[in-house]
C-alpha cells in the first residue's frame, strides 16, 4: 500500500489540534490545504467594512490558488503590504480579523505555518463573535477588565490567589460577573467548536 | 528540519560572536509554553526563509535560566532582536509570520552602526 500523502501544513495543523492523522486513510495533500484554508476564511464571514475589501481580495487569492490560477508573488507580497496598513484595533472582533487577514495573506504552499495560523485567528473570531452574541459589549469589557485588574491585588499590595478573584468578582460586580461568565463560556465553547470541526474535517479528508 | 539552533546558557557568547553584525533573532520559549508551541511552525518558516541573513536562537528559559536572567524574560514567548551586540527590539508574545516577515526585512534593510 502506497505511503498517505500530508501536507506539511496539514501535519502541522493537526499537531497543534492535538490530532495525530492515523497511517492509512485518504491523502490530504495541498488541495486539501488549500480547499481547508478557504473554508476557514469563509468562516469569518460577515466581514465589518473596514477590513471587507481586504478579506474579499483574500479569499479570492486562496480561491484560485485552490482552482490551479496560481497568484503570483507579487499579488501576495501586495496583499501583505496591505494587511499592515489597518489599524491596531481595540475591538476584539477587529482585532481577530487583522489576524486572520495577516494569516491568509501566504500561498499555503508556502511553508508549514499557513493553516495553523488561521485556525487561531479564525478560531479567535468565532469566540468573539460568540461573546457578542449574549450581548456583551466593548464597554462592559473595559470594565470588566478594569476591575480585574484591581483585584488581582490585595488591600496589602501583595498579589491575591487566583482562586479567590472569581468568587471576589462577583460580589463586587453582581450585575457584570454572570454576564461576563456567560459571554466567557459561549467564546470558550465556540472556539472548541471550530477547533473540532477542522478535527473532524481532517479525519474525514 | 528545523534551522533553528537551540541554545543553552554557556552557548550564547560564542553564537553571538559567531553572527558578527547580522541580525540575531533570540526565541524565548518554555516546554510548558501553549502560545510557544501555536507559534513554532511561523518561526520555522520564517527561519527557512531568511537564514542565513538571520541567525535563529530557541532558547528554553528553564534549561537556560541564566540567559533568561539576563534578557530580562519574564513572559513567554518573548522575542528578542538583536544586532551588533545590542537589543533592536522585543516583543512579548505571539506575532504572525506577516509581522515577523516585516520584522526581518526590517533587519535586513537597516544598516549597522
Amino acid at each position: 500500500m502506497s505511503e498517505r500523502i500530508i501536507h506539511p501544513a496539514v501535519l502541522a495543523l493537526s499537531t497543534a489540534l492535538h490530532f495525530p492523522l492515523p497511517e492509512q486513510g485518504p491523502d490530504l495533500d495541498i488541495g486539501f490545504a488549500q480547499a481547508l484554508a478557504v473554508w476557514m476564511l469563509e468562516s469569518t464571514a460577515p466581514w465589518p467594512d473596514a477590513v471587507a475589501p481586504l478579506m474579499a481580495e483574500l479569499l479570492a487569492l486562496h480561491r484560485r490558488d485552490s482552482q490551479g490560477d496560481v497568484p503570483t508573488p507579487a499579488e501576495w507580497q501586495q496583499a501583505r503590504q496591505q494587511t499592515q496598513l489597518l489599524q491596531t484595533a481595540e475591538d476584539d472582533l477587529l482585532k481577530a480579523l487583522i489576524q486572520v487577514s495577516e494569516a491568509a495573506a501566504w500561498p499555503i504552499s508556502a511553508g508549514k505555518s499557513g493553516l495553523t495560523e488561521l485556525h487561531t485567528a479564525a478560531a479567535m473570531v468565532q469566540a468573539s463573535q460568540a461573546s457578542r452574541a449574549t450581548g456583551w459589549t466593548r464597554e462592559d469589557n473595559r470594565q470588566a477588565f478594569a476591575l480585574l485588574n484591581q483585584l488581582v491585588v490585595g488591600e496589602d499590595g501583595k498579589q491575591r490567589p487566583r482562586d479567590e478573584i472569581p468568587a471576589l468578582f462577583a460580589k463586587t460586580a453582581p450585575d457584570l460577573e454572570p454576564r461576563f461568565t456567560r459571554q466567557l463560556r459561549a467564546s470558550n465553547n465556540a472556539f472548541i467548536q471550530f477547533s473540532q470541526t477542522l478535527r473532524d474535517r481532517l479525519a474525514a479528508g | 528540519m528545523s534551522t533553528i539552533k537551540t541554545i543553552g546558557d554557556d552557548d550564547f557568547a560564542a553564537l553571538e560572536a559567531q553572527t558578527g553584525d547580522a541580525p540575531l533573532l533570540l526565541i524565548f520559549s518554555a516546554i510548558w509554553c501553549g502560545p510557544c508551541k501555536a507559534m513554532a511552525p511561523t518561526l520555522e518558516d520564517i527561519a527557512d526563509v531568511y537564514t542565513p541573513s538571520v541567525a535563529f536562537a530557541r532558547i528554553d528559559i528553564e534549561q537556560a535560566p541564566g540567559l533568561a536572567e539576563k534578557f530580562g524574560v519574564r513572559t513567554v514567548p518573548t522575542l528578542v532582536l538583536r544586532r551588533g551586540g545590542q537589543d533592536k527590539l522585543r516583543h512579548v508574545g505571539v506575532l504572525t509570520r506577516t509581522k515577523l516577515a516585516a520584522m526581518m526585512d526590517e533587519a535586513c534593510q537597516e544598516p549597522q552602526a
